[in-house]
């Protein structure tokens, strides 16, 4: 009963939405087809009763007028979609100028993250990335220091780093490297044996930290994990696995999974563009 | 290697949507193609120095040449709510004796993928490319170098 009730609102609703988008079509319509018919009753037959003439006469000028009626409304209900569609369109520009400073808004959740929530310096940062096929790609950065917050340059193997393991375990920590500055060979050592990251890489990170934590973001419907947030500090001790996962709980670590859903829709993809081979 | 004016004639010839070259996604098209040149060809199809700037990838030259070539006709309109847009048209025929039918068949590619873009998918499409993910908002890009580089990176997902 409970089913049925719920088709014929369904039904309803739908006949109803019908009506009141098209209903001045349907005047016009019927109009005109009423007026037609009417038209050819009154010419093809010399109608003796003064009161049938009447009532055909009535009829085929209220059915002109419905049609009438009808294609007025229709013209102007029709320039106000164009003027909607037009609206639209506009939309869709300040949605692409949106798209364009997308980097710069999430960042500022990071440094806002960063700033007043954990009281980083210039000797922490925070990145995101977004887990693409078999690779992670950076989606933002921030460091109080600027050398600290310049993108990674290239995309990571999804088997790799802390990245991997949090994204494959729920989270991951080291907090023991060397000191790059005194023992940088034993430095990039540790980088290729405990975290599968290539020499070469290495070589280049623009932040050679020495203390990380990392977390998968998940989604808070599905719980599945969506991206990768990874703390660092160029010193040791400096970051706790507990402290940030509880920051993680609050508005502004809140903020930053739902910013990721939010605008998945402009989110800026790898994928996208390699669909068109670019 | 292929003439700025050249790449910019045969864009505003074939893009279908004249009424959507403006300056900026024009020159967005420029890039897209030049991108998609270094991927296939390890080089640029124009000689442009690109800057990843406020507004993604942008040069002035784009500007320049429009200025500069009088097969071009720079035509300042407004936008819905009044803000100055300036669309670039191609107001005599003209040649483009630098395009090699590779760079043609390019150039094809990139407005077939553009033009049934809006422009947010348009935009999301430009800031999706390796460079503009990888690389630091006002940094030059040097597509060829990080075609290789993304290659690189493709075979490294492989293994």
């Amino acid at each position: 009963m409970g089913e049925l009730l719920a088709r014929e609102e369904t039904w309803l609703v739908r006949s109803a939405y019908f009506l009141q988008y098209n209903w001045s079509q349907l005047l016009s319509a019927g109009g005109t087809a009423g007026g037609s018919i009417m038209g050819a009753l009154l010419g093809i037959k010399d109608w003796s009763s003064p009161w049938t003439l009447r009532v055909l006469w009535i009829l085929f000028i209220l059915f002109v007028a419905a049609a009438l009626v009808g294609a007025g409304v229709t013209l102007w209900r029709t320039r106000g979609w164009r003027s909607l569609e037009d609206e639209l369109e506009a939309l869709r520009g300040t949605l692409g100028e949106i798209q364009q400073i997308y980097t710069e808004l999430f960042e500022g959740q990071l440094a806002i993250f960063s700033s007043r929530r954990l009281g980083f310096g210039h000797s922490e940062g925070i990145s995101v990335y977004r887990h693409e096929e078999e690779a992670f790609a950076i989606v933002g950065r921030f460091s109080a220091n600027p050398e600290f917050s310049k993108k990674p340059g290239r995309v990571y193997p999804h088997n790799e780093g802390v990245i991997g393991k949090a994204w494959r375990e729920g989270n991951a920590e080291v907090d023991d490297l060397p000191d790059p500055a005194t023992q940088k060979e034993e430095y990039l050592r540790r980088q290729q044996e405990d975290w599968r990251i290539e020499r070469a890489v290495a070589e280049h990170f623009t932040m050679e930290s020495r203390n990380y934590v990392a977390f998968a973001l998940k989604d808070p419907v599905f719980s599945q994990p969506i991206a990768v947030i990874v703390f660092e500090s160029t010193e040791v001790g400096r970051l706790s696995l507990r402290e940030l996962e509880l920051a993680l709980t609050t508005t502004e670590g809140q903020r930053i999974v739902q910013f990721l859903i939010t605008l998945r829709s402009i989110e800026p993809r790898l994928t996208y563009a390699a669909r068109e081979d670019l | 290697m292929a003439t700025l004016g050249d790449v910019m004639a045969y864009l505003c010839e074939r893009y279908p949507h004249k009424h959507e070259l403006s300056k900026a996604r024009l020159a967005k098209l420029i890039y897209l193609a030049d991108w998609k040149s270094a991927i296939e060809r390890g080089e640029q199809m124009t000689g442009t120095v690109w800057f990843y700037n406020y507004f993604g990838p942008y040069v002035d030259d784009v500007a320049i040449e429009a200025e500069k070539d009088p097969a071009f006709k720079v035509r300042g309109i407004r936008n819905l709510y009044g803000d100055p847009k300036e669309l670039i048209e191609l107001v005599r025929p003209r040649k483009y004796p630098s395009l090699t039918e590779d760079d043609k068949r390019i150039l094809d590619s990139v407005i077939a993928s553009a033009a049934r873009k809006n422009w947010n998918d348009f935009i999301r499409l430009v800031y999706s490319t390796y460079p503009i993910i990888t690389q630091d908002r006002f940094s030059q890009l040097d597509l060829a170098e990080l075609a290789r580089r993304y290659a690189e990176d493709q075979a490294a997902l492989r293994t």
